[in-house]
């Protein structure tokens, strides 16, 4: 007997939580059709009513209709006694938050270029990501050595909550890849995920903050902060990421990359050198 | 899950199963740990009794504690669950699990972390289990024999709550919190239960016979063949002239002013909002243009919320979507300190208001000459200042802006 369950899915274990609430591992129903052993599942912290999932289902809907092979794949969307869950296909290999085995400084630059790939077909299909950070890009276990990563988690709470542009469940660390005009209220664009990009490409190789100095302790003080602050490029990136940085961190929106498109062509132009 | 009205039964065994003040407790000791295990009990019994009601925090403080200064494999294991100003509290020290159920259910078990595992229990729980490691989700527990309060032998026990019964929520012992808070009256339109489809779950079964979890009625859609969706256009380039999203209510016209790199400003600003460049020298010639966002609300969850439309916020608020203009702001409240619909925020001109709706609670804004807190009359619209700190029951935000310099 299972000891828990989300709807017909048997749950293995917490992979922890994101900025919508907390996924698990999960055995798939037989009614999926999946060969998969295991699948994730998120179970959003946010309760919902009817109208709500639904709102969500034409969301996630849309999103598996945008073809790119590097989008995580959606399986499933479900609505039980006000919870609303998704399941998506389960990447061994961990995220560029957390890998399950150290990268090479080429593995990132491939896997930033795919999680941009996947951004542009977003943008070309009419949606902005929102919410791209280490931690949604996952990468895919390959026996010979080869990365692959696909971009996960486009974000639900201004589906489910319209005007709403953090979620309680973001850490404060979270904050770092959000641009500073989405917490202005300017409109999440092609520009604001560029921004985004940058900001992981930053973290993923530096280790480090975009914001120099002490992290604040609060949400409040942490958003005063990014908004009075301008973003500084670390001096441990090589030249040419930190041009790329740079470029994606502008803060006037025109002064980015006007492409993710573009910006996955350059990383794949240094990649190639090294 | 409200504690008042738990029915605890314990599983046979010979550990330590105790009813305290505001906590359960259930510890597992080996042979040569009983001792340990009373000592627990009496550290834990202090700890609730100091606390005066809700002592999940202080408890777990004591737990801590004990942990850290306790040598390796000196402690039993054990598992308690408090009452907390923020729900229920599952405190979990090594070979022990908890199944819990409810609107979501989960297993977790001590043995998941180094150090010990603490999580707060959402508050449609209906039934909590604290096993021994491998027990299982139904143990021998024989409903003859409810624990009220005190210590009794046992391995384990079994939580369940009946019908969710409003109770006085304990005040919170932070001064800077409003006054005491009335708990919203729950209806049976608003009860977690109203929620499912279908018959409520049974309730546990009798002891010694096996039967499944049972399982909540679900709907699920498959987004293997996502099917026919609705073409978007691309999104422009950032060169392009944005279009007004859709959904955006429509934008109201204001006056104001112009940075010397045409930023459209509040008349009030000394420096822009988009650029920083001061404008003081700049001549104030009013211009009438689409109000920006005037800012964002931050919540004490870390949420944020833009303000470019005005809200209606509380734990279920009601909006006339045919009036199209107020955005629902769902508060999350497990202690439903929080009216279904509390306070409306609405934005005139440059300015932000807030009016409270007549909630049970009230509405306050804090005071910074009187370090108190102002509660607001019911239905009077009052302008916040960025950096108000603004509370509904026991919930609150900080009002933020990029438009006038605090204070201003």
């Amino acid at each position: 007997m299972p000891a828990s369950r989300v709807a017909d899915y048997e749950l293995v274990r917490s992979l922890g939580e994101g900025s919508h609430g907390e996924a698990f591992l999960a055995i798939p129903p037989q009614r999926l059709g999946v060969d998969d052993e295991h699948v994730v599942v998120k179970v959003l912290a946010q309760t919902a009513a009817e109208d709500g999932f639904q709102r969500v289902v034409d969301q996630l809907r849309f999103v598996a209709s945008v073809a790119s092979p590097h989008l995580a794949r959606l399986l499933d969307a479900g609505y039980q006694s006000g919870v609303v869950y998704y399941a998506t296909e389960y990447y061994a290999g961990g995220s560029l938050a957390s890998p399950s085995r150290p990268l090479e400084r080429g593995d990132v630059l491939t896997c930033l270029a795919q999680a941009a790939h996947a951004a542009h077909a977003l943008h070309e299909a009419g949606a902005a990501h929102r919410g791209i950070k280490p931690a949604n890009v996952l990468i895919v276990g390959d026996e010979d050595g080869a990365v692959n990563a696909r971009l996960a988690d486009p974000a639900l709470a201004p589906v489910l909550s319209p005007g709403q542009t953090t979620t309680g469940g973001e850490r404060l660390g979270a904050l770092e890849f959000i641009e500073p005009g989405i917490l202005r209220g300017e409109p999440a664009g092609r520009a604001s995920d560029i921004w985004s990009l940058g900001g992981t490409l930053h973290r993923t190789l530096s280790g480090q903050s975009i914001y120099e100095g002490p992290a604040p302790e609060d949400i409040v003080s942490a958003i005063r902060s990014i908004l009075t602050t301008a973003p500084t490029v670390s001096g441990m990136l090589p030249p040419g990421e930190a041009a790329l940085v740079q470029q994606c961190l502008a803060e006037d929106r025109a002064d980015r990359f006007a492409t993710a498109l573009e910006f996955a062509e350059r990383l794949e132009e240094l990649a190639a050198v090294t | 899950m409200r504690f008042h009205d738990l029915t605890v039964v314990p599983v046979a065994g010979d550990g330590v199963v105790a009813h305290l003040a505001g906590a359960i407790l259930v510890v597992l000791p080996g042979p040569d740990q009983r001792d340990r295990a009373l000592d627990l009990v009496t550290s834990a019994r202090g700890a609730c009794d100091a606390a005066g009601g809700l002592p999940a925090a202080d408890l777990a403080h004591r737990f801590a504690e004990v942990i850290t200064t306790a040598g390796e494999g000196e402690l039993p294991p054990f598992g308690s669950l408090a009452d907390g100003p923020r729900g229920v509290v599952l405190f979990l020290y090594g070979a022990i699990e908890a199944h819990v159920s409810g609107a979501t259910d989960f297993r977790v078990s001590g043995d998941e972390a180094t150090t010990w595992v603490d999580r707060v229990v959402g508050p449609d729980v209906e039934r909590v289990v604290l096993v021994p490691l491998g027990t299982g989700p139904e143990p021998d527990a024989n409903p003859a024999f409810e624990l009220g309060e005190g210590v009794v032998p046992g391995s384990g026990v079994v939580l369940s709550v009946g019908a969710e019964v409003a109770v006085p929520a304990a005040p919170e012992r932070a001064p800077a919190e409003p006054p005491p808070l009335e708990v919203e009256e729950p209806d049976t339109a608003e009860t977690p239960a109203a929620a499912v489809e279908g018959p409520p779950p049974p309730p546990p079964p009798p002891p010694g016979e096996a039967s499944p979890t049972p399982v909540v009625p679900f709907e699920a859609v498959s987004l293997l063949d996502p099917g026919d969706v609705e073409e978007r256009e691309p999104l422009p380039l950032a060169v392009e002239e944005a279009p007004e999203p859709e959904d955006s209510p429509e934008v109201a016209q204001v006056e104001g002013i112009l940075c010397s790199r045409e930023h459209f400003n509040s008349p009030d600003a000394l420096y822009c909002s988009s650029c920083g460049i001061s404008m003081v020298h700049q001549t104030h010639n009013l211009v009438k243009g689409a109000r920006p966002p005037l800012g964002f609300l931050v919540f004490d969850d870390g949420s944020t919320f833009t303000l470019d439309a005005d809200y209606l916020m509380g734990r279920e608020p009601e909006v006339d979507e045919s009036a199209g203009e107020v955005r629902p702001l769902l508060l999350d409240d497990p202690d439903r300190t929080v009216s279904r619909g509390h306070a409306e925020l609405r934005l005139v001109g440059w300015d932000v208001t807030v009016a409270d709706r007549g909630s049970a609670n009230g509405t306050f804004v804090w005071d910074e000459s009187t370090s108190q807190w102002q509660r607001l009359v019911a239905g009077v619209p009052v302008p916040i200042k960025p950096g108000a700190r603004v509370a509904l029951g026991r919930r609150t935000f900080v009002y933020e802006t990029p438009h006038k310099p605090h204070g201003a």
